[in-house]
Protein backbone atom coordinates (compact mmCIF):
# COMPACT_ATOMS: atom_id res chain seq x y z
CA UNK A 1 0.00 0.00 0.00
CA UNK A 2 2.71 2.40 1.05
CA UNK A 3 4.70 1.36 -2.00
CA UNK A 4 1.83 2.34 -4.29
CA UNK A 5 1.69 5.74 -2.63
CA UNK A 6 5.43 6.23 -3.08
CA UNK A 7 5.28 5.20 -6.73
CA UNK A 8 2.41 7.60 -7.42
CA UNK A 9 4.05 10.51 -5.68
CA UNK A 10 7.41 9.72 -7.34
CA UNK A 11 5.77 9.52 -10.77
CA UNK A 12 4.01 12.82 -10.13
CA UNK A 13 7.28 14.52 -9.24
CA UNK A 14 9.07 13.12 -12.30
CA UNK A 15 6.27 14.13 -14.67
CA UNK A 16 5.98 17.62 -13.19
CA UNK A 17 9.76 18.11 -13.39
CA UNK A 18 9.90 16.82 -16.96
CA UNK A 19 7.09 19.13 -17.97
CA UNK A 20 8.85 22.05 -16.26
CA UNK A 21 12.00 21.26 -18.25
CA UNK A 22 9.93 21.13 -21.43
CA UNK A 23 8.17 24.35 -20.58
CA UNK A 24 11.50 26.08 -20.05
CA UNK A 25 12.76 24.78 -23.36
CA UNK A 26 9.76 25.98 -25.35
CA UNK A 27 8.94 29.28 -23.70
CA UNK A 28 10.05 32.05 -26.02
CA UNK A 29 11.34 34.05 -23.11
CA UNK A 30 14.25 31.67 -22.86
CA UNK A 31 15.91 32.95 -26.00
CA UNK A 32 18.84 35.11 -25.28
CA UNK A 33 20.52 36.54 -28.34
CA UNK A 34 22.81 39.51 -28.64
CA UNK A 35 23.12 41.49 -31.83
CA UNK A 36 26.90 41.23 -31.95
CA UNK A 37 26.99 37.64 -30.88
CA UNK A 38 27.87 35.13 -33.54
CA UNK A 39 24.94 32.74 -33.35
CA UNK A 40 25.02 29.31 -34.95
CA UNK A 41 24.17 29.27 -38.63
CA UNK A 42 23.02 26.11 -40.30
CA UNK A 43 23.85 26.14 -43.98
CA UNK A 44 24.75 22.81 -45.58
CA UNK A 45 24.24 23.03 -49.31
CA UNK A 46 25.23 21.86 -52.76
CA UNK A 47 27.67 24.32 -54.25
CA UNK A 48 28.68 22.74 -57.54
CA UNK A 49 28.10 19.86 -59.91
CA UNK A 50 30.23 19.02 -62.90
CA UNK A 51 30.79 16.16 -65.30
CA UNK A 52 34.39 15.13 -64.80
CA UNK A 53 34.97 12.19 -67.09
CA UNK A 54 33.05 11.78 -70.29
CA UNK A 55 33.56 8.99 -72.84
CA UNK A 56 33.87 10.13 -76.44
CA UNK A 57 30.54 10.83 -78.05
CA UNK A 58 28.61 10.89 -74.75
CA UNK A 59 26.54 13.89 -73.68
CA UNK A 60 26.61 14.80 -69.98
CA UNK A 61 23.89 17.43 -70.50
CA UNK A 62 23.95 20.55 -68.38
CA UNK A 63 23.88 19.49 -64.76
CA UNK A 64 21.75 21.81 -62.66
CA UNK A 65 21.85 22.46 -58.95
CA UNK A 66 20.18 24.51 -56.29
CA UNK A 67 21.13 24.66 -52.62
CA UNK A 68 19.42 21.36 -51.96
CA UNK A 69 19.01 19.61 -55.30
CA UNK A 70 21.28 18.46 -58.11
CA UNK A 71 19.98 17.17 -61.41
CA UNK A 72 21.82 15.65 -64.37
CA UNK A 73 20.82 13.93 -67.57
CA UNK A 74 23.50 11.57 -68.88
CA UNK A 75 23.34 10.21 -72.42
CA UNK A 76 25.51 7.17 -73.08
CA UNK A 77 26.06 5.82 -76.60
CA UNK A 78 27.77 2.44 -76.57
CA UNK A 79 28.88 -0.27 -74.16
CA UNK A 80 31.88 0.86 -72.16
CA UNK A 81 30.74 4.48 -72.04
CA UNK A 82 30.97 6.29 -68.72
CA UNK A 83 30.11 9.73 -67.37
CA UNK A 84 31.25 10.73 -63.91
CA UNK A 85 29.59 13.60 -62.08
CA UNK A 86 31.10 15.21 -59.04
CA UNK A 87 28.79 17.04 -56.68
CA UNK A 88 30.30 19.38 -54.12
CA UNK A 89 28.57 19.81 -50.78
CA UNK A 90 29.69 22.58 -48.52
CA UNK A 91 28.99 23.37 -44.90
CA UNK A 92 28.79 27.13 -45.22
CA UNK A 93 27.32 27.55 -41.76
CA UNK A 94 28.92 27.67 -38.35
CA UNK A 95 27.52 24.42 -36.98
CA UNK A 96 29.32 21.11 -37.57
CA UNK A 97 27.23 18.58 -39.44
CA UNK A 98 27.23 14.84 -39.53
CA UNK A 99 25.93 12.52 -42.23
CA UNK A 100 22.65 10.98 -41.21
CA UNK A 101 21.62 9.29 -44.43
CA UNK A 102 22.99 8.77 -47.95
CA UNK A 103 20.56 6.72 -49.92
CA UNK A 104 20.65 6.14 -53.67
CA UNK A 105 18.26 4.03 -55.62
CA UNK A 106 17.49 3.41 -59.25
CA UNK A 107 14.17 2.67 -60.83
CA UNK A 108 15.03 -0.89 -61.86
CA UNK A 109 11.45 -1.75 -62.74
CA UNK A 110 10.87 0.87 -65.41
CA UNK A 111 14.48 1.80 -66.10
CA UNK A 112 16.94 0.22 -68.46
CA UNK A 113 18.78 -2.74 -66.96
CA UNK A 114 21.76 -1.85 -69.14
CA UNK A 115 22.53 1.34 -67.23
CA UNK A 116 24.55 0.91 -64.08
CA UNK A 117 25.79 3.40 -61.54
CA UNK A 118 28.16 3.66 -58.63
CA UNK A 119 28.21 6.31 -55.93
CA UNK A 120 30.89 7.32 -53.44
CA UNK A 121 29.55 8.29 -50.04
CA UNK A 122 30.23 11.83 -48.82
CA UNK A 123 32.32 12.47 -45.70
CA UNK A 124 30.63 11.39 -42.50
CA UNK A 125 31.51 14.60 -40.70
CA UNK A 126 31.31 17.97 -42.33
CA UNK A 127 32.83 20.58 -40.07
CA UNK A 128 31.78 24.20 -40.44
CA UNK A 129 33.45 25.63 -43.54
CA UNK A 130 34.46 22.24 -44.97
CA UNK A 131 33.52 20.70 -48.30
CA UNK A 132 32.95 17.15 -49.40
CA UNK A 133 32.17 15.56 -52.73
CA UNK A 134 29.90 12.83 -53.95
CA UNK A 135 30.94 11.10 -57.15
CA UNK A 136 28.36 9.36 -59.28
CA UNK A 137 29.53 7.26 -62.18
CA UNK A 138 26.96 6.34 -64.81
CA UNK A 139 28.11 3.33 -66.81
CA UNK A 140 27.01 1.45 -69.94
CA UNK A 141 28.75 -1.85 -69.19
CA UNK A 142 30.89 -3.53 -71.83
CA UNK A 143 29.19 -6.82 -71.02
CA UNK A 144 25.98 -5.59 -72.65
CA UNK A 145 25.63 -7.55 -75.92
CA UNK A 146 22.49 -6.08 -77.39
CA UNK A 147 20.86 -2.68 -77.56
CA UNK A 148 18.30 -2.52 -74.75
CA UNK A 149 14.71 -1.63 -75.62
CA UNK A 150 14.42 0.74 -72.65
CA UNK A 151 17.13 3.33 -72.84
CA UNK A 152 16.67 5.50 -69.79
CA UNK A 153 16.91 5.05 -66.06
CA UNK A 154 16.06 7.37 -63.18
CA UNK A 155 18.48 7.38 -60.28
CA UNK A 156 17.45 9.24 -57.14
CA UNK A 157 19.63 10.05 -54.22
CA UNK A 158 18.99 11.59 -50.84
CA UNK A 159 21.76 12.81 -48.58
CA UNK A 160 20.84 14.11 -45.16
CA UNK A 161 23.14 15.99 -42.87
CA UNK A 162 22.11 16.73 -39.32
CA UNK A 163 23.56 18.84 -36.59
CA UNK A 164 26.55 17.08 -35.02
CA UNK B 1 -3.26 -16.31 -16.09
CA UNK B 2 -6.06 -16.16 -13.68
CA UNK B 3 -9.65 -16.85 -14.54
CA UNK B 4 -11.29 -14.05 -16.45
CA UNK B 5 -15.02 -13.62 -16.40
CA UNK B 6 -16.32 -14.08 -19.94
CA UNK B 7 -18.32 -10.88 -20.12
CA UNK B 8 -15.30 -8.80 -19.10
CA UNK B 9 -13.11 -10.53 -21.66
CA UNK B 10 -15.71 -10.05 -24.38
CA UNK B 11 -15.95 -6.34 -23.56
CA UNK B 12 -12.17 -5.94 -23.60
CA UNK B 13 -11.90 -7.63 -27.01
CA UNK B 14 -14.79 -5.54 -28.39
CA UNK B 15 -13.19 -2.31 -27.16
CA UNK B 16 -9.84 -3.36 -28.61
CA UNK B 17 -11.43 -3.98 -32.03
CA UNK B 18 -13.28 -0.68 -31.80
CA UNK B 19 -10.03 1.20 -31.06
CA UNK B 20 -8.39 -0.42 -34.09
CA UNK B 21 -11.32 0.53 -36.34
CA UNK B 22 -11.56 4.05 -34.93
CA UNK B 23 -7.85 4.54 -35.60
CA UNK B 24 -8.54 3.88 -39.31
CA UNK B 25 -11.61 6.11 -39.66
CA UNK B 26 -10.70 8.91 -37.30
CA UNK B 27 -11.09 11.91 -39.49
CA UNK B 28 -14.78 11.71 -40.25
CA UNK B 29 -17.79 13.51 -38.85
CA UNK B 30 -19.67 10.27 -39.39
CA UNK B 31 -17.41 8.54 -36.88
CA UNK B 32 -17.62 11.31 -34.25
CA UNK B 33 -21.34 11.94 -34.55
CA UNK B 34 -22.69 8.48 -35.32
CA UNK B 35 -20.27 5.55 -34.95
CA UNK B 36 -18.72 6.49 -31.61
CA UNK B 37 -21.97 7.36 -29.73
CA UNK B 38 -23.76 4.35 -31.26
CA UNK B 39 -21.01 1.98 -30.24
CA UNK B 40 -21.08 3.18 -26.64
CA UNK B 41 -24.89 3.18 -26.49
CA UNK B 42 -24.81 -0.45 -27.69
CA UNK B 43 -22.31 -1.32 -24.97
CA UNK B 44 -24.53 0.42 -22.40
CA UNK B 45 -27.57 -1.55 -23.58
CA UNK B 46 -25.54 -4.75 -23.35
CA UNK B 47 -24.65 -3.91 -19.75
CA UNK B 48 -28.16 -2.99 -18.63
CA UNK B 49 -28.75 -6.52 -17.33
CA UNK B 50 -25.79 -6.09 -14.95
CA UNK B 51 -27.25 -2.82 -13.69
CA UNK B 52 -30.75 -4.29 -13.34
CA UNK B 53 -29.48 -7.32 -11.44
CA UNK B 54 -27.70 -4.96 -9.10
CA UNK B 55 -24.36 -6.45 -10.06
CA UNK B 56 -23.03 -2.94 -10.26
CA UNK B 57 -24.74 -0.11 -8.46
CA UNK B 58 -24.84 3.56 -9.28
CA UNK B 59 -23.88 4.53 -5.78
CA UNK B 60 -22.57 2.26 -3.08
CA UNK B 61 -22.15 4.97 -0.51
CA UNK B 62 -24.06 8.25 -0.61
CA UNK B 63 -21.44 10.02 1.50
CA UNK B 64 -18.69 9.28 -1.03
CA UNK B 65 -20.96 10.44 -3.83
CA UNK B 66 -21.52 13.80 -2.10
CA UNK B 67 -17.80 13.97 -1.35
CA UNK B 68 -17.01 13.51 -5.06
CA UNK B 69 -19.65 16.10 -6.04
CA UNK B 70 -17.98 18.63 -3.74
CA UNK B 71 -14.53 17.79 -5.17
CA UNK B 72 -15.92 18.18 -8.71
CA UNK B 73 -17.36 21.60 -7.85
CA UNK B 74 -14.04 22.72 -6.36
CA UNK B 75 -12.23 21.48 -9.48
CA UNK B 76 -14.59 23.43 -11.74
CA UNK B 77 -14.30 26.62 -9.67
CA UNK B 78 -10.52 26.24 -9.60
CA UNK B 79 -10.47 25.64 -13.36
CA UNK B 80 -12.63 28.67 -14.06
CA UNK B 81 -10.61 30.82 -11.65
CA UNK B 82 -7.50 30.08 -13.71
CA UNK B 83 -9.12 32.13 -16.46
CA UNK B 84 -8.71 35.24 -14.31
CA UNK B 85 -4.98 34.60 -14.22
CA UNK B 86 -4.35 33.40 -17.77
CA UNK B 87 -7.29 34.94 -19.61
CA UNK B 88 -10.42 33.59 -21.24
CA UNK B 89 -11.35 32.56 -24.73
CA UNK B 90 -14.70 32.16 -26.43
CA UNK B 91 -16.06 28.62 -26.21
CA UNK B 92 -15.86 26.79 -29.53
CA UNK B 93 -19.21 25.09 -28.82
CA UNK B 94 -22.54 26.28 -30.15
CA UNK B 95 -24.95 27.15 -27.33
CA UNK B 96 -28.26 26.68 -29.14
CA UNK B 97 -30.57 24.14 -27.46
CA UNK B 98 -30.30 21.62 -30.29
CA UNK B 99 -26.52 21.93 -30.38
CA UNK B 100 -26.29 21.48 -26.62
CA UNK B 101 -28.43 18.32 -26.80
CA UNK B 102 -26.40 17.04 -29.73
CA UNK B 103 -23.12 17.73 -27.91
CA UNK B 104 -24.39 16.03 -24.78
CA UNK B 105 -25.29 12.92 -26.80
CA UNK B 106 -21.96 12.92 -28.61
CA UNK B 107 -19.78 13.69 -25.60
CA UNK B 108 -21.55 12.58 -22.45
CA UNK B 109 -23.27 9.35 -23.52
CA UNK B 110 -19.95 7.70 -24.39
CA UNK B 111 -18.57 8.84 -21.02
CA UNK B 112 -21.47 7.18 -19.17
CA UNK B 113 -20.97 4.00 -21.12
CA UNK B 114 -17.19 4.03 -20.65
CA UNK B 115 -17.53 4.38 -16.89
CA UNK B 116 -20.21 1.68 -16.61
CA UNK B 117 -17.99 -0.62 -18.71
CA UNK B 118 -14.99 0.18 -16.54
CA UNK B 119 -17.00 -0.56 -13.43
CA UNK B 120 -18.38 -3.88 -14.76
CA UNK B 121 -14.98 -5.19 -15.84
CA UNK B 122 -13.14 -3.86 -12.79
CA UNK B 123 -15.60 -5.33 -10.30
CA UNK B 124 -15.70 -8.69 -12.11
CA UNK B 125 -11.90 -8.85 -12.16
CA UNK B 126 -10.97 -6.96 -9.02
CA UNK B 127 -8.28 -9.47 -8.07
CA UNK B 128 -6.72 -9.68 -11.52
CA UNK B 129 -4.20 -6.86 -11.79
CA UNK B 130 -3.32 -7.66 -15.41
CA UNK B 131 -6.91 -7.30 -16.54
CA UNK B 132 -7.26 -4.06 -14.56
CA UNK B 133 -4.15 -2.64 -16.23
CA UNK B 134 -5.30 -3.74 -19.72
CA UNK B 135 -8.73 -2.25 -19.01
CA UNK B 136 -7.25 1.08 -17.92
CA UNK B 137 -4.93 1.24 -20.94
CA UNK B 138 -7.75 0.39 -23.38
CA UNK B 139 -10.07 3.01 -21.92
CA UNK B 140 -7.26 5.57 -22.12
CA UNK B 141 -6.65 4.62 -25.77
CA UNK B 142 -10.37 4.96 -26.51
CA UNK B 143 -10.31 8.61 -25.48
CA UNK B 144 -7.12 9.73 -27.21
CA UNK B 145 -7.71 12.15 -30.04
CA UNK B 146 -5.89 10.31 -32.83
CA UNK B 147 -6.65 13.03 -35.32
CA UNK B 148 -4.60 15.51 -33.30
CA UNK B 149 -1.98 12.90 -32.50
CA UNK B 150 -1.37 12.21 -36.18
CA UNK B 151 -1.33 15.89 -37.08
CA UNK B 152 1.37 16.65 -34.49
CA UNK B 153 3.35 13.43 -34.93
CA UNK B 154 5.98 14.79 -37.33
CA UNK B 155 6.68 17.85 -35.17
CA UNK B 156 8.65 16.78 -32.11
CA UNK B 157 7.86 19.93 -30.14
CA UNK B 158 4.12 19.74 -30.79
CA UNK B 159 4.12 16.02 -30.04
CA UNK B 160 5.80 16.67 -26.67
CA UNK B 161 3.18 19.30 -25.85
CA UNK B 162 0.35 16.99 -26.90
CA UNK B 163 1.71 14.17 -24.73
CA UNK B 164 2.00 16.51 -21.72
CA UNK B 165 -1.35 18.24 -22.13
CA UNK B 166 -3.48 15.34 -23.29
CA UNK B 167 -2.00 11.87 -22.98
CA UNK B 168 -0.38 12.17 -19.53
CA UNK B 169 -3.55 13.69 -17.96
CA UNK B 170 -5.60 10.92 -19.58
CA UNK B 171 -3.28 8.31 -18.10
CA UNK B 172 -3.56 9.93 -14.65
CA UNK B 173 -7.33 10.23 -14.78
CA UNK B 174 -7.70 6.77 -16.34
CA UNK B 175 -5.85 5.20 -13.42
CA UNK B 176 -7.89 7.28 -10.96
CA UNK B 177 -11.22 6.25 -12.52
CA UNK B 178 -10.28 2.56 -12.36
CA UNK B 179 -9.32 2.98 -8.70
CA UNK B 180 -12.65 4.70 -7.97
CA UNK B 181 -14.57 2.01 -9.87
CA UNK B 182 -12.88 -0.66 -7.77
CA UNK B 183 -13.56 1.13 -4.53
CA UNK B 184 -17.18 1.95 -5.08
CA UNK B 185 -19.09 2.38 -8.26
CA UNK B 186 -19.02 4.12 -11.59
CA UNK B 187 -20.86 7.08 -10.08
CA UNK B 188 -17.72 8.64 -8.54
CA UNK B 189 -15.85 8.93 -11.82
CA UNK B 190 -19.06 9.72 -13.66
CA UNK B 191 -20.08 12.68 -11.53
CA UNK B 192 -16.60 14.20 -11.88
CA UNK B 193 -16.46 13.66 -15.61
CA UNK B 194 -19.97 14.97 -16.27
CA UNK B 195 -19.27 18.10 -14.24
CA UNK B 196 -16.09 18.66 -16.22
CA UNK B 197 -17.75 18.02 -19.56
CA UNK B 198 -20.84 20.14 -18.88
CA UNK B 199 -18.61 23.01 -17.77
CA UNK B 200 -16.84 22.93 -21.14
CA UNK B 201 -20.01 22.42 -23.19
CA UNK B 202 -22.22 24.99 -21.51
CA UNK B 203 -20.02 27.93 -20.63
CA UNK B 204 -19.73 30.66 -23.29
CA UNK B 205 -16.16 31.45 -22.23
CA UNK B 206 -13.43 29.10 -21.13
CA UNK B 207 -10.05 29.63 -19.45
CA UNK B 208 -7.34 30.12 -22.05
CA UNK B 209 -4.70 27.76 -20.71
CA UNK B 210 -1.51 26.67 -22.43
CA UNK B 211 -0.31 23.08 -22.63
CA UNK B 212 1.81 23.29 -19.50
CA UNK B 213 -1.02 24.62 -17.34
CA UNK B 214 -3.52 22.07 -18.70
CA UNK B 215 -1.12 19.17 -18.16
CA UNK B 216 0.00 20.20 -14.67
CA UNK B 217 -3.55 21.05 -13.54
CA UNK B 218 -4.96 17.68 -14.62
CA UNK B 219 -2.09 15.49 -13.46
CA UNK B 220 -1.90 17.15 -10.03
CA UNK B 221 -5.72 17.09 -9.71
CA UNK B 222 -5.86 13.36 -10.50
CA UNK B 223 -3.18 12.57 -7.89
CA UNK B 224 -4.80 14.87 -5.35
CA UNK B 225 -8.26 13.31 -5.82
CA UNK B 226 -6.67 9.87 -5.50
CA UNK B 227 -5.09 10.79 -2.15
CA UNK B 228 -8.24 12.50 -0.90
CA UNK B 229 -10.33 9.40 -1.63
CA UNK B 230 -7.70 7.09 -0.31
CA UNK B 231 -7.62 9.05 2.92
CA UNK B 232 -11.42 9.04 3.10
CA UNK B 233 -11.67 5.28 2.46
CA UNK B 234 -8.99 4.56 5.05
CA UNK B 235 -10.64 6.81 7.60
CA UNK B 236 -14.12 5.39 7.01
CA UNK B 237 -12.95 1.79 7.14
CA UNK B 238 -11.13 2.53 10.37
CA UNK B 239 -8.12 0.67 9.09
CA UNK B 240 -5.91 1.16 12.11
CA UNK B 241 -2.92 -0.44 10.41
CA UNK B 242 -2.89 2.29 7.80
CA UNK B 243 -4.33 5.10 9.80
CA UNK B 244 -1.71 7.14 11.53
CA UNK B 245 0.87 4.45 10.89
CA UNK B 246 3.39 6.82 9.52
CA UNK B 247 2.75 10.48 10.13
CA UNK B 248 6.08 11.33 8.57
CA UNK B 249 5.05 9.70 5.27
CA UNK B 250 1.76 11.63 5.27
CA UNK B 251 3.56 14.92 5.79
CA UNK B 252 6.05 14.09 3.04
CA UNK B 253 3.21 13.31 0.58
CA UNK B 254 1.47 16.57 1.34
CA UNK B 255 4.79 18.40 1.07
CA UNK B 256 5.49 16.80 -2.33
CA UNK B 257 2.08 17.85 -3.62
CA UNK B 258 2.54 21.40 -2.33
CA UNK B 259 6.03 21.50 -3.85
CA UNK B 260 4.70 20.29 -7.22
CA UNK B 261 2.01 22.98 -7.25
CA UNK B 262 4.53 25.64 -6.18
CA UNK B 263 6.96 24.56 -8.90
CA UNK B 264 4.23 24.83 -11.55
CA UNK B 265 3.21 28.29 -10.30
CA UNK B 266 6.87 29.38 -10.21
CA UNK B 267 7.48 28.17 -13.77
CA UNK B 268 4.35 29.97 -14.93
CA UNK B 269 5.57 33.24 -13.45
CA UNK B 270 2.77 33.61 -10.94
CA UNK B 271 5.17 34.88 -8.29
CA UNK B 272 7.19 38.09 -8.21
CA UNK B 273 10.29 36.07 -9.11
CA UNK B 274 10.51 34.05 -12.30
CA UNK B 275 13.13 31.67 -13.73
CA UNK B 276 14.68 31.77 -17.20
CA UNK B 277 16.96 29.19 -18.75
CA UNK B 278 19.90 30.65 -20.63
CA UNK B 279 20.19 29.25 -24.13
CA UNK B 280 23.07 31.30 -25.52
CA UNK B 281 26.42 32.68 -24.44
CA UNK B 282 26.03 36.43 -24.92
CA UNK B 283 26.37 37.16 -21.19
CA UNK B 284 29.51 35.10 -20.53
CA UNK B 285 31.26 35.36 -18.05
CA UNK B 286 28.40 36.68 -15.88
CA UNK B 287 26.39 33.55 -16.61
CA UNK B 288 26.60 30.79 -19.18
CA UNK B 289 24.44 28.72 -21.46
CA UNK B 290 22.66 26.13 -19.31
CA UNK B 291 22.42 28.36 -16.25
CA UNK B 292 19.08 29.43 -14.84
CA UNK B 293 18.64 33.03 -13.82
CA UNK B 294 16.01 34.29 -11.44
CA UNK B 295 14.64 37.72 -12.24
CA UNK B 296 12.36 40.00 -10.30
CA UNK B 297 9.32 41.55 -11.93
CA UNK B 298 9.26 45.28 -11.45
CA UNK B 299 6.48 47.64 -10.47
CA UNK B 300 6.06 50.90 -12.37
CA UNK B 301 7.82 52.74 -9.59
CA UNK B 302 10.74 50.32 -9.62
CA UNK B 303 10.99 50.51 -13.41
CA UNK B 304 11.90 54.19 -13.22
CA UNK B 305 14.70 53.47 -10.77
CA UNK B 306 16.69 51.05 -12.96
CA UNK B 307 20.27 52.16 -13.10
CA UNK B 308 23.15 51.63 -15.52
CA UNK B 309 25.00 48.34 -15.17
CA UNK B 310 21.84 46.48 -14.15
CA UNK B 311 21.00 43.33 -16.09
CA UNK B 312 17.47 43.49 -17.41
CA UNK B 313 15.09 41.09 -19.11
CA UNK B 314 13.28 42.78 -21.94
CA UNK B 315 10.91 41.82 -24.67
CA UNK B 316 11.83 42.18 -28.34
CA UNK B 317 9.60 40.72 -31.05
CA UNK B 318 8.26 37.98 -28.76
CA UNK B 319 11.76 37.08 -27.64
CA UNK B 320 13.01 37.93 -24.23
CA UNK B 321 16.56 39.16 -24.06
CA UNK B 322 18.74 39.32 -20.96
CA UNK B 323 21.40 42.01 -21.37
CA UNK B 324 23.19 44.65 -19.34
CA UNK B 325 22.24 48.35 -19.44
CA UNK B 326 25.23 50.38 -20.59
CA UNK B 327 23.52 53.73 -21.05
CA UNK B 328 20.35 55.51 -19.96
CA UNK B 329 19.05 58.05 -22.47
CA UNK B 330 16.33 60.60 -21.77
CA UNK B 331 14.55 62.11 -24.71
CA UNK B 332 11.49 64.40 -24.44
CA UNK B 333 10.70 63.02 -20.99
CA UNK B 334 10.89 59.42 -22.18
CA UNK B 335 13.57 57.06 -20.92
CA UNK B 336 15.39 54.62 -23.21
CA UNK B 337 18.09 52.12 -22.33
CA UNK B 338 21.04 50.99 -24.41
CA UNK B 339 21.90 47.36 -23.68
CA UNK B 340 24.73 44.99 -24.52
CA UNK B 341 25.63 41.37 -23.85
CA UNK B 342 28.77 41.11 -21.73
CA UNK B 343 30.54 38.96 -24.31
CA UNK B 344 29.29 40.95 -27.29
CA UNK B 345 31.57 43.39 -29.10
CA UNK B 346 28.95 46.06 -29.71
CA UNK B 347 25.77 47.29 -28.10
CA UNK B 348 22.35 46.09 -29.22
CA UNK B 349 21.00 48.14 -32.11
CA UNK B 350 17.56 48.74 -30.64
CA UNK B 351 17.06 51.01 -27.69
CA UNK B 352 14.88 49.47 -24.98
CA UNK B 353 11.76 51.31 -23.86
CA UNK B 354 10.49 51.05 -20.29
CA UNK B 355 7.38 49.14 -21.35
CA UNK B 356 9.57 46.42 -22.90
CA UNK B 357 11.27 45.63 -19.61
CA UNK B 358 10.02 42.55 -17.82
CA UNK B 359 12.28 42.44 -14.85
CA UNK B 360 15.71 42.71 -13.36
CA UNK B 361 18.29 39.96 -12.88
CA UNK B 362 18.66 38.85 -9.27
CA UNK B 363 20.89 35.78 -9.26
CA UNK B 364 21.66 32.66 -11.22
CA UNK B 365 22.05 28.95 -10.56
CA UNK B 366 24.71 27.19 -12.56
CA UNK B 367 24.09 24.24 -14.90
CA UNK B 368 20.57 23.26 -13.77
CA UNK B 369 19.03 24.60 -16.97
CA UNK B 370 20.95 22.12 -19.13
CA UNK B 371 18.07 19.60 -19.42
CA UNK B 372 16.00 22.39 -20.98
CA UNK B 373 18.89 23.36 -23.26
CA UNK B 374 19.32 19.75 -24.42
CA UNK B 375 15.60 19.40 -24.98
CA UNK B 376 15.54 22.68 -26.91
CA UNK B 377 18.48 21.53 -29.06
CA UNK B 378 16.83 18.17 -29.62
CA UNK B 379 13.56 19.72 -30.75
CA UNK B 380 15.28 22.30 -32.89
CA UNK B 381 17.91 19.99 -34.34
CA UNK B 382 18.87 21.41 -37.71
CA UNK B 383 19.23 19.24 -40.78
CA UNK B 384 19.55 19.56 -44.51
CA UNK B 385 18.23 17.15 -47.06
CA UNK B 386 20.07 17.16 -50.38
CA UNK B 387 18.44 15.50 -53.34
CA UNK B 388 20.30 14.28 -56.36
CA UNK B 389 18.69 13.02 -59.56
Amino acid sequence: MKNTKNIIIGALLIVILLMAVGYSAFATQLTLNGIAEITGIWDVKITYIEAQEISIGCDPGEPQYTNTTATFNAKLVKPGDIIIYEITIQNAGTIDATLDKALFEADDVNGSPAIRYTVTEPDKTLKAGEETTVTIAIVYPTTTSEVPSVKTKTITGVIEYVQE
Amino acid sequence: MRYIKNKGLLLIITIYIFITISFIIIDTIFYTNIVNPLFWISILVYLISDIKKGYIRFCTNKKYFIYMTVISCIYIVFYFYMGFIFGFLKSPYNHGIISIIKNIIIQILPIISIEVTRSVIAIRNKDNKIILIILTILLILVEINYNTLISVFSNKEELFKFICSSILPQISFGALYTYLALKGSYSFALVFRIFKELFILLLPILPDLDWYVIGSKDIISAVLIYFLFRYKFTKENKDIREKGKNQFAKVSYILTLVLSITLVCFMLGLFKYEPITILSSSMVPTFNRGDIIIYKKLSENELNKISENSIIIYNLENKHIVHRIIDKIENNGEVFYRTKGDSNNVADTNLVETNQIQGIYMFHIKYIGFPSVWLYDYFHNKHTRLEIK
